[in-house]
């Protein structure tokens, strides 16, 4: 946060700003709704008592990723896979948005979901980062501690990775 | 496809969301919690002239870190300190950027930053190898870490080249690429002796990239070698290369006499012999047929040839090098997996396959 950031409403403003974005991070690393809610939560509040520290953020999006991140790496790598109902029993999609609930649009995303579950951790990330967080390349790269040019090689992988396996 | 994969993340994307209440649910968790605990941000903004830091405790304890590391043993901790180690981080992030601060030129300094990205790959391999694992976050520091120093030592490259040192720069791309393709056949090797051992998955992935990359250089400055209008500039990257190809022949000759001359003492046997043998007689082939095209005035393909050669011999190196390097625990010898069907270690690497997946 570049400024006001002794402001409890600025923070309180940044959660209504990101809160989502996180969740649908922690949500595609741990598969479980209420698991990456929890995990959401704690990004927020671990964020605030750094703050706290009288430390600096320059970047509030990407230091909430990566507490976000770190948070996900600690939980428990779940080896079993789930099967389509339960995963989107899991990953419940919200049942307010009309478009969302045609059979042929919940079977194409439960798919690709399940698709992307076989992926690579990393490929399943910078996927996640890329398309459905909307994260620029620059902002992906300085997140991993990556340069620019070796995400948008992963991503194309990725991408490569995720046709073969609906082929 | 990818039109089809950008308009169902979408949809993803619409669909994933917090409902109102659980958005409002969380929203007065976070307000209880910051409530519970006063707010004092104390972000101070400094003076470029403010001198506090001398003072401030993290630049105390660095400075006792460093006291402790010139005057006791540390250092020789952290030296052999691998990544699930206490010291790895003293190793990495203060007594090699120390040592590559002391070392005196642009040469040197990239061929050190190759050297390390050598070493960051034994200490890795040599993890697997003890059958440990590393957590996540020592994971993802390592990668990060080893992405970091390859990126640096391609850095060095395109400044030798900058300099107009293309000789150096080729030959340390040369190196480069050698340590990454030997140490990629390493890793794969040992995970057939112990499919148990750990994931390499990301390591491996760093490698390959870095594989490319680094191929991807090394044309550029083959290239730039090679449309260079100056004939001396071609003739001194051909005497250069031929020069490091002898040298590292004559050594890799007497190494491999040595070992053939002395029992098998190696718990690991990673180089079958008999293949260092015939990779030998390959590459004297190889010798030949560029000396041939310089003598012909094949200039360019002779340069792409002894570049070939270099970084097969200094695969071969890496390769010969290992047992030297990784300190192999007594047991895996023992419990050693044979091929099913010559009966056969599955060790030794075949080196007539080592570019078989490429």
């Amino acid at each position: 946060m570049k400024q006001g950031h002794n402001d409890k409403n600025k923070f309180i403003e940044s959660y209504d700003l990101y809160a989502e974005a996180i969740f649908r991070y922690c949500l595609f690393k741990v598969f479980d709704r209420e698991r990456a809610k929890e995990l959401m939560q704690e990004t927020f509040t671990k964020t605030w008592e750094y703050l706290e520290k009288g430390k600096e953020v320059e970047n509030l999006r990407a230091f909430l990723y990566k507490v976000a991140h770190n948070l996900c790496v600690n939980e428990i790598i779940r080896p079993k896979s789930f099967s389509l109902d339960e995963m989107s029993e899991k990953v419940n999609f919200n049942p307010e948005d009309k478009n969302s609930r045609s059979p042929e649009n919940e079977t194409d995303i439960s798919l690709l979901i399940e698709k992307m579950k076989m992926l690579q951790p990393q490929e399943k990330e910078i996927l996640t980062m890329r398309y459905i967080d909307d994260l620029a390349v620059a902002e992906i790269a300085e997140l991993l501690g990556m340069i620019p040019n070796s995400v948008s090689v992963k991503i194309r992988r990725a991408e490569e990775s995720l046709r073969k396996l609906y082929k | 496809m990818e039109n089809d994969f950008n308009s169902q993340f979408k949809k993803i994307k619409e669909s994933v969301k917090l409902s109102e209440q659980e958005m409002d649910f969380h929203r007065g968790e976070i307000v209880k919690f910051m409530d519970r605990k006063p707010s004092s941000f104390k972000r101070k903004i400094r003076s470029p002239f403010y001198l506090g830091f001398f003072f401030q405790k993290h630049f105390i304890a660095t400075g006792l870190v460093a006291v402790l590391i010139f005057s006791t043993g540390i250092t020789v901790s952290a030296d052999s300190a691998l990544p699930n180690d206490y010291f790895y981080q003293i190793k990495t992030k203060i007594t090699e950027p120390v040592l590559l601060f002391l070392t005196p030129n642009l040469k040197s300094r990239t061929s050190k930053r190759v050297a390390l990205v050598e070493r960051r790959l034994q200490e890795y391999s040599q993890v697997v190898l003890n059958g440990e694992t590393l957590s996540p976050e020592d994971k993802i520091s390592f990668t990060n870490q080893l992405s970091l120093q390859i990126k640096q030592a391609h850095e060095g490259i395109s400044q030798l080249v900058k300099e107009e040192s293309l000789p150096d720069a080729l030959e340390t791309t040369n190196d480069l690429q050698s340590v990454l393709a030997a140490q990629d056949t390493i890793l794969e090797k040992i995970h057939e002796v112990n499919p148990d051992a750990e994931n390499t998955d990301e390591v491996t992935s760093v490698i390959t990239e870095s594989i490319e990359s680094t191929t991807t250089i090394e044309n550029n400055i083959t290239e730039t070698v090679q449309i260079s209008t100056d004939e001396t500039e071609l003739d001194n990257s051909i005497a250069s290369q031929k020069e490091e190809i002898t040298k590292s022949l004559e050594g890799l000759q007497e190494e491999n006499q040595r070992d053939a001359s002395e029992e098998n003492k190696d718990k690991l046997d990673v180089v079958n012999q008999t293949n260092i043998d015939s990779k030998i007689s390959e590459i004297n082939l190889l010798i030949e047929e560029a000396d041939k095209k310089v003598v012909g005035g094949e200039k360019k393909k002779a340069l792409e040839l002894y570049n070939q050669i270099d970084q097969d011999l200094g695969e071969i190196e890496s390769l010969i090098h290992v047992e030297q390097k990784l300190q192999i625990d007594d047991s895996v010898d023992s419990d050693e997996p044979k091929d099913q069907t010559t009966g056969e270690d599955l060790l030794p690497i075949d080196l007539e396959n080592l570019h078989g997946q490429e």
